[in-house]
C-alpha cells in the first residue's frame, strides 16, 4: 500500500493555539493524530504531550522491535486502545504535575495497515473517510452532550435548538471520564482519510468537502493541497476557532511519500 | 451516553483559550476591577423562572422557546465556571426546586448542565419562593469571607413582589442581578426588576434587559468569568 501525508494548522482568530497534530508512516502502519486542547493554561501542552506520546511510542516500538507486524483487527483494536489509553495516562501527569486544573485535551487517532483502518478518540475531533464518492464519519457518535442527549432518547431537532451542546464535551482526556470509543473498518484503496479539530468541521458541509476530497482522487491536485485548502475554507465560512486537519491518502501504486506542511509545530517524525 | 459524568467547555463560545506557559504573556496594566474580580470568593446561586410564559417563543427572529435559550445561556454559564466556583442552580414556578444544591462545582459540571438540560416550563412565577429558596441555601452552606451573589433570570411578571425577601437578602449583603430575557419587552415588569436589583457602586440597579440568546449567553459566560476562585 501506499500513502501520502500532510497536516496544516492555523490558529485562526484565536489568541491562542491549543490544537496539535501529527502523523507517522512505518512499512506496516501509518497513523495520523489529532489533540485538541481545552481548559485554558495548559490546553496546547496537553495535546502536544497526547500526541508525542502516542507518535513516540509506536517509534520506540518498531524500533525496539516489540512491534513487528499486525496481523488481524484484534491486534489493531488492542494497539489502538493501548495507544490512546497511554496518551491519556501522559495527559493526566502532565496536568497532575503542572496543576492545570481545567485544562484537558480530546484524542483522535487512525491507524491504517494494509487492510484495516481504525479510528479511536476520546472527544469531539472528527475523522471522516471518503471513498468513490462516499464520505463517512469514522468516529461517530462523537463525545458531546449533545451526541449523548440523542443517544439517550431526545430528537436531534429538540437538541439542536441549542447549538452550544455540541460545543460541551462529555469525555476528555486529562479529566475523569476519558473512555475512548474505537470504530475498525476494512481499508478500500483507493481513499482518503482526515482528521481534525472541531474549529474545521464544525464550518464545512458535506459537500464542500467531497468536492474538495474528490479533486484529490482524480489527481487535480496534491494531498497537502487538501489540508490546506480545508483548513482554508473553515476559516473563510467564519471558524473563529483553531483550525487543524491531517489527511491521508491511501493507494496502490508510485512511492510512498511523506509530506507534511505546518506553521505553528516542529515536525514529530 | 452511559456514563458521561465529565464535560469541558469547546469550542466557538464556550471554549477558553488562555495563553500557553511557553508564550510571552502581555504586559498587564493595574485595574482595579480585575483585581477585585481575581481576589473576591463568591457563592453563587442562578435563579431560572420556569414559568408558562417561558415557553412563550424568544422573539427577534428567533422561534426557540425562551426556556432553550435560558437553558443554552444558563449551560454556557456553568461551562465558563472553574471546577473551584461555589454554585447552586435554583428553578422557581409555583414553588422552587434546588436543581445543584450550594457547594463547589468540582467534577460535577456537567451533571449540573443535564441538570439545567432536564428543565421543563410548569405554571405561575412564584418569584417569592425562589428568593425565599436561595435566602435558605445561604443560611444552610454559610461560607465565611464569601460574597453572595444571585442572579434572576426569566421574563419578569411575577405572581406577587419579591420584594420582602430580596430586601432582606440585599440587607444581609447578598448582591442581586436580575435580568429580563425575550424580546417582548412589554410582559417585563421592569420597574420590579430594578427594585429588587442591588445597585452598583454607581447607584444603578444591576438590572439588565437582554432580548435575544447571543447576547444572554455572552452576558453570562462574561459573569462566568468574573469567578476566578
Amino acid at each position: 500500500m501506499k500513502k501520502e501525508i500532510a497536516f496544516f494548522s492555523e490558529q485562526g482568530k484565536r489568541e491562542y493555539q491549543q490544537d496539535y497534530c501529527a502523523c507517522l508512516t512505518l512499512s506496516f502502519l501509518s497513523l495520523l493524530v489529532v489533540a485538541d486542547g481545552n481548559g485554558g493554561e495548559g490546553g496546547f501542552e496537553l495535546a502536544q504531550t497526547a500526541c508525542k506520546s502516542i507518535v513516540s511510542d509506536f517509534a520506540f516500538d518498531v524500533a525496539s522491535g516489540k512491534l513487528k507486524s499486525i496481523d488481524s483487527k484484534d491486534d489493531l483494536k488492542e494497539l489502538g486502545l493501548n495507544a490512546i489509553n497511554r496518551a491519556a495516562k501522559a495527559v493526566r501527569i502532565a496536568k497532575k504535575r503542572h496543576n492545570w486544573k481545567e485544562a484537558g485535551t480530546t484524542i483522535t487517532l487512525v491507524l491504517f495497515t494494509s487492510d484495516f483502518i481504525g479510528t479511536f478518540w476520546i472527544g469531539d475531533s472528527p475523522a471522516y473517510l471518503y471513498d468513490s464518492d462516499l464520505l463517512v464519519q469514522l468516529n461517530h457518535p462523537v463525545h458531546t452532550l449533545a451526541e449523548a442527549m440523542i443517544s439517550e432518547g431526545k430528537s436531534r431537532e429538540e437538541v439542536m435548538k441549542q447549538p452550544s451542546l455540541n460545543s460541551i464535551l462529555t469525555r476528555c482526556a486529562g479529566h475523569k471520564e476519558c473512555t475512548p470509543d474505537f470504530n475498525i473498518l476494512p481499508l478500500k484503496k483507493p481513499c482518503i482519510v482526515i482528521a481534525g479539530s472541531d474549529g474545521v468541521f464544525s464550518y464545512l458541509s458535506e459537500g464542500e468537502i467531497i468536492s474538495t476530497l474528490k479533486a484529490k482522487l482524480n489527481n487535480e491536485c496534491e494531498i497537502e493541497d487538501i489540508a490546506k485548502q480545508l483548513v482554508s475554507d473553515a476559516i473563510n465560512n467564519g471558524s473563529d476557532d483553531n483550525c487543524s486537519l491531517v489527511a491521508g491518502y491511501f493507494y496502490e501504486s508510485a512511492k510512498v511519500i511523506t509530506k507534511r506542511i505546518t506553521r505553528i509545530f516542529e515536525c514529530t517524525i | 451516553m452511559a456514563n458521561t459524568q465529565f464535560f469541558t467547555g469547546k469550542s466557538s463560545g464556550v471554549k477558553n483559550p488562555e495563553k500557553p506557559i511557553n508564550q510571552p504573556r502581555k504586559t498587564q496594566f493595574f485595574n482595579p476591577q480585575q483585581e477585585r474580580m481575581g481576589t473576591e470568593r463568591t457563592a453563587n446561586i442562578l435563579l431560572l423562572d420556569v414559568s408558562s410564559s417561558m415557553s412563550e417563543a424568544i422573539g427577534n427572529g428567533d422561534n426557540r422557546a425562551k426556556i432553550d435559550g435560558v437553558k443554552e445561556a444558563a449551560s454556557t454559564y456553568v461551562v465558563g465556571l472553574p471546577s473551584t466556583a461555589y454554585l447552586s442552580v435554583i428553578t422557581f414556578s409555583d414553588t422552587a426546586e434546588i436543581l445543584f444544591p450550594l457547594s463547589q462545582l468540582g467534577t460535577n459540571k456537567l451533571e449540573v448542565i443535564r441538570k439545567i438540560q432536564s428543565i421543563k416550563v410548569q405554571n405561575s412565577t412564584n418569584m417569592i419562593a425562589g428568593f425565599e429558596c436561595a435566602e435558605h441555601q445561604f443560611e444552610h452552606v454559610a461560607l465565611e469571607g464569601f460574597i453572595d451573589r444571585i442572579c434572576s433570570l426569566g421574563d419578569g411578571m411575577p405572581n406577587e413582589d419579591p420584594s420582602p425577601v430580596t430586601d432582606r437578602l440585599k440587607a444581609s449583603g447578598v448582591q442581586i442581578t436580575t435580568i429580563g430575557f425575550g424580546e417582548n419587552k412589554v410582559s417585563l415588569d421592569e420597574d420590579l426588576l430594578r427594585r429588587i436589583a442591588s445597585t452598583s457602586k454607581t447607584g444603578t440597579p444591576l438590572y439588565y434587559y437582554i432580548k435575544d440568546t447571543a447576547n444572554l449567553t455572552g452576558f453570562l459566560k462574561r459573569e462566568s468569568k468574573t469567578i476566578t476562585q
